[in-house]
Parts: structure tokens; sequence; C-alpha cells
């Protein structure tokens, strides 16, 4: 049984509308998940929910050399994708993704992990293994050499030891894959007088990283490198399909400067190698 | 002259001609800008892209003379591909001269005037690879090219780092530092027993490291005779990348015309060399 006053319904409609919305403001808990954070396909995905709600998403790159900031902007709920717009990014190291966000005053945090350096925007060029079957210079002598520093008298087209002696390795028509001999033409050992810069060792052409391979998604670095080591992975920004390529440092360029990596190419052409170009290039890890 | 130090200090040691303002090592980074707060230090020589087809514009001016590159033709006896024609315009006399170059340049970057009598045209002969050319202005002809890698020229004075082709020893490749005198001749910037003008390799003077100085080779010595010869019998070479000398500097800076400083980098050191080559490199 109730006691106490009586009142209608369209008493008590009124009385809810005019007491109860400001005793029980509506208070939003914002969650936040970053799902994807992807340096290689540029991507970061972002969950907001309540998918009703809105406010202020802070997207933070973190590093010990000083965060930057990715996105300041107000964004309802739902699932957002972010580009980490890498060419206008800082050359440091970073370690993850933070994401913000605020609705009504309160602040919802996620972070995911996304390790990678920023090396800086680094010059491409390239180097192969040249054919002598498409150099086209005249026969000159040339010697082939083995283990016992044996030297036998051939021919190799003038061009293509040109190209041996710059590149240090080629492949030959007659004698498979040639390195450059050095340590046969050098004292005290004796050798033919003209054989110095055009003897080659028939040997199976190696890159300087023990173990590795050279192909078209390969690349050789300075010699100490600060940041690149033999293994490593770099994303070129740019470079073919967007957001760019990613290759592998197996060599190294004698000739590269440290902001310059040297793309292995399986064009087996004697010359006409070109650049690639300039492109923001990235470690990955 | 044994002039390392494993500390931050400085040390000053005279060789021969060559003179040693000092060198001290270091571990650690080094920011971009290291050497070149001096604004009349000449900066290492700034790399093109390589690319032949898309020969760009290039020439140099001074009081006297004017040089630029005015055609480019295809050349199969030469190296590079193409023969580069220069006009010279002799301001003072009024009259126009031109000279070729026909070797294994195939692009052509930069040129710089020494004097009346002399120029220097750097080129590329692949992405890695660069070619100095010493024009003499009065014969109108090359009087002695070469290859190399990082070239910084001041004046008379070209330094740089010795060819090395791509090689997975780094008894090969391991730098030796050189410097050309452009107004001293061929033969004199060549170490005697060399193998003549024609070698476009092994030319200049090395500067750096002191056993190249010392024992006048162009060859790399990283190890003694018997190691060396122990590590070349064996093709899986397993000498350290750490064990060879590389360039630490962003290049080779003159801090005025005969006096080059540059980081070396060694065993995870870095070595600043500073040498004084003003005296001569005989």
């Amino acid at each position: 049984m109730i006691e106490g006053p009586v009142c209608t319904c369209a008493q008590v409609g009124s009385a809810f509308q005019t007491s109860l919305t400001p005793l029980l403001p509506v208070t939003v808990s914002p969650k936040v998940e970053i799902t994807t954070a992807d340096i290689i396909s540029d991507q970061i995905v972002v969950s907001l929910s309540p998918s009703t709600a809105s406010g202020g998403l802070l997207l933070t790159l973190a590093s010990p050399d000083g965060n930057v900031t990715l996105l300041n902007e107000a964004r309802s709920g739902g699932t957002h994708t972010f580009s980490f717009n890498p060419t206008a990014l800082p050359a440091r190291q970073f370690t993850e993704v933070r994401a913000a966000w605020t609705v009504n005053g309160v602040t919802g945090t996620g972070k995911k992990a996304a390790s990678f350096r920023v090396l800086g925007t680094y010059l491409h060029s390239q180097y192969n293994t040249p054919r002598e079957s498409l150099c086209t210079g005249a026969p000159e002598r040339a010697y082939i050499t083995n283990a016992m520093c044996n030297f036998t008298a051939t021919t190799l087209r003038s061009d293509f030891i040109r190209q041996v002696n710059l590149n240090g390795s080629s492949r030959s028509i007659n004698f498979g894959d040639v390195v450059r001999e050095f340590f046969c033409v050098a004292p005290p050992r004796v050798f033919p007088p003209d054989a110095p810069d055009r003897s080659f060792r028939q040997q199976s052409i190696r890159p300087a990283c023990s173990g590795q391979v050279l192909n078209d998604t390969t690349v050789a670095r300075a010699p100490n490198h600060r940041h690149l080591g033999c293994g490593d992975r770099v994303l070129i920004v740019g470079l073919g399909r967007p957001p760019g390529t990613v290759k592998t440092v197996t060599d190294l360029c004698p000739g590269c400067r440290e902001d310059q990596l040297d793309n292995y190419t399986t064009d087996e052409r004697c010359s006409g190698i070109t650049h690639l170009g300039h492109f923001v290039t990235i470690r990955l890890r | 002259m044994a002039v390392r130090s494993d500390l931050n200090s400085w040390r000053v040691v005279g060789a021969g001609a060559i003179f040693f303002l000092g060198i001290a090592s270091f571990h650690g980074s080094l920011p971009s800008t290291r050497i070149s707060s001096n604004p009349l230090t000449q900066r290492p020589s700034e790399v093109r892209p390589f690319d032949p087809d898309r020969q760009s514009e290039t020439s140099a001016e001074s009081e006297d003379l004017s040089i630029s590159l005015s055609r480019m033709e295809p050349c199969g006896d030469c190296g590079g591909g193409r023969a580069f024609t220069f006009e010279v315009r002799h301001k003072r006399r009024g009259t126009l001269t031109s000279f070729t170059i026909r070797n294994e340049t195939a692009q052509i970057d930069e040129i710089a005037i020494v004097n009346s009598s002399r120029a220097i045209v750097l080129g590329s002969v692949s992405g890695t690879v660069r070619i100095v050319n010493v024009v003499d202005l009065e014969a109108n002809s090359v009087r002695d090219s070469f290859y190399c890698h990082f070239p910084s020229i001041y004046g008379r004075f070209i330094a740089y780092v010795k060819f090395a082709p791509r090689h997975p020893s780094p008894l090969v490749w391991s730098f030796v530092y050189l410097v050309y005198d452009v107004l001293a001749s061929p033969e004199q910037n060549r170490l005697s027993g060399g193998r003549g003008l024609e070698d476009r390799e092994r030319v200049g003077i090395p500067i750096y490291p002191l056993e190249n100085v010392e024992r006048k080779v162009y060859e790399p010595v990283i190890l003694d005779e018997e190691e060396a010869r122990q590590i070349a019998e064996v093709e899986a070479n397993p000498l350290a990348e750490e064990e060879a000398h590389s360039l630490g500097s962003e290049g080779l800076f003159w801090l005025q015309e005969g006096v080059v400083a540059f980081v070396d980098r060694w065993k995870r050191k870095n070595h600043l060399v500073v040498v004084d080559v003003r005296s001569g490199l005989a």
C-alpha cells in the first residue's frame, strides 16, 4: 500500500522532465583500441567506442627522441584508418603509436607497438651483374685464374672487362660467373705483366653479407653504417606501388655515402643502369 | 710517425712533406654538419643522381675564364659511351677554345677552374664511382683522369677515397685516403713502381691510413703480410667489416687550401684526421 500524496500521471511526467535531467548526466567511458599500426602498409586503424560519442582524438608516434603528433582532430566513434604520413616524419627511432580520445572531459587511451627508424631521404642508386653477351666491345686480352693462381689467357669484350673491374663481378660467355682477381695479381705472387685489371676468377657471385642473396629486393649499404646492418629490411617510401617497396640489406657498397643505398637489379645490361631517385627510407625495426 | 691517440686529444706530428696536424679518436656517432662551421670550408662534391640521358647543364666561371659543357655526342670508343665537349671562353683575351673528354666518363657533374691553365671536370662512371678529369687548358686536352669515391676539391688539391670495387673482402675495399695535386704532373701524382699513367685506380698520394703513407702503397694495409696471405687462401673471408677503414664523416672537408679533415671509422672508433699538404705531396 502506497502512502502519501497521490498525483496524476500528467503530474508525474512533468516532475521527471524538470527534475531528473540535471540529476543524471550522461557519462561516457571512451574506449580506444589500435588494432593495426603497420608502417609497411602505412596504416593505423583505431576503433573508438561508443559509436554515438564524439570527441578530440590525439594520435601520437612515440620516440625516445621526441614524440610526433600524427593527428589532433575531433572524431566520432567507429573505426578510423590513418596514415603515418611517412614522408613528413623526422629521422629518428619510433617505438609505438598512441591514441587518446577525449569525450566530455573523459579520456580513453590505447597504444600499439610500431618499431621502426626513419633514416631520412636517401639516394637510391642501382648496380647489377652485367652479362658479357650484352656487352658490345671488341675482344681484349684477359686472364682466367684459379685458386692456385694459374693464369689462362683468353679474350673478353672490352666493355665487359671494364664492367667487371668496376662492379667486382659479372657473367662471362665462356667462363660463367667471374669476379675480379685481386690476390693472384699482388706481390709476392708471380703474374703476367699485363694481368692486373684484366684477370678474373671463376667464382659464384655472392654479396658481402654472409649467407645472403642478390636479387631485385636487395640493397647494398655503406660500410660500417650507423643504422643498417646485414639482414635489415628497409621500406623505400614512394618506390614502386604505394606506399613503397621493402628491400633487404645483403651487400656492401664502398662508394656509397651513408645516406645512399645501392639497389641490386637483375637487369643484366652492360651499361645504362641509372639511379632510382631520392626516397624517404625507413628501417623496419 | 705514430700519431694515433685513444683520447680526445690532439698531437702535431710532422712527417716529410705531408704534415699531420692531428688524429683524435672518439666513440659514438657524429652530427651531420661536423666540420663545416667555417664558411671557407670546401664541402665534398655534391653527388648528382646518375642518369646520363638527362645530363644537366654544367659550367664554371672565374675572373679570367668561363667553361661550360657545350656538346655531347655518342662515342663508340669511349668507355662512358659519350664524348663531352667543353667551351672555354678567355675573358681577357676574348678568345674561345674547346676541349673534349673521351674516356669512361658517363656523366658530367661539376667543373672547377684551378687557374688559367688547369681545370678539373668531375664526372660519374656509375652510380657509385666518380671520375676526375684534369684538364690542361693550354693544350686543350685531358692531362690525367682517374676513378675515385667522395672527391672534394679546393684550389689545386683534390682529396678523395681510393676507388674500390664491390667485393666481400675488406682486404680489397678498406678505405685509403689520397690527395692529388693538379699543379703537379701525372707522374708526380703516382707512387713509384705503379702501373703507369694508364692506371685509373692507383692515382694520387696516400695521406691516410698511416700504414699506406709509410709504406707508400695504394692497397689497404689492415693486416700484416702473413695474416693477409692466410686469409687470401680461404674463400669464406672471416675478416669483419669493422676491421676495415671507412669514411665516418659525410665526406672530406678542406679547412683551407692544403688542409683537409675527415673522420675515419676503424675498429668501432671514429678518428678525426686532419692533414696538411701545403708544403707538397712528394
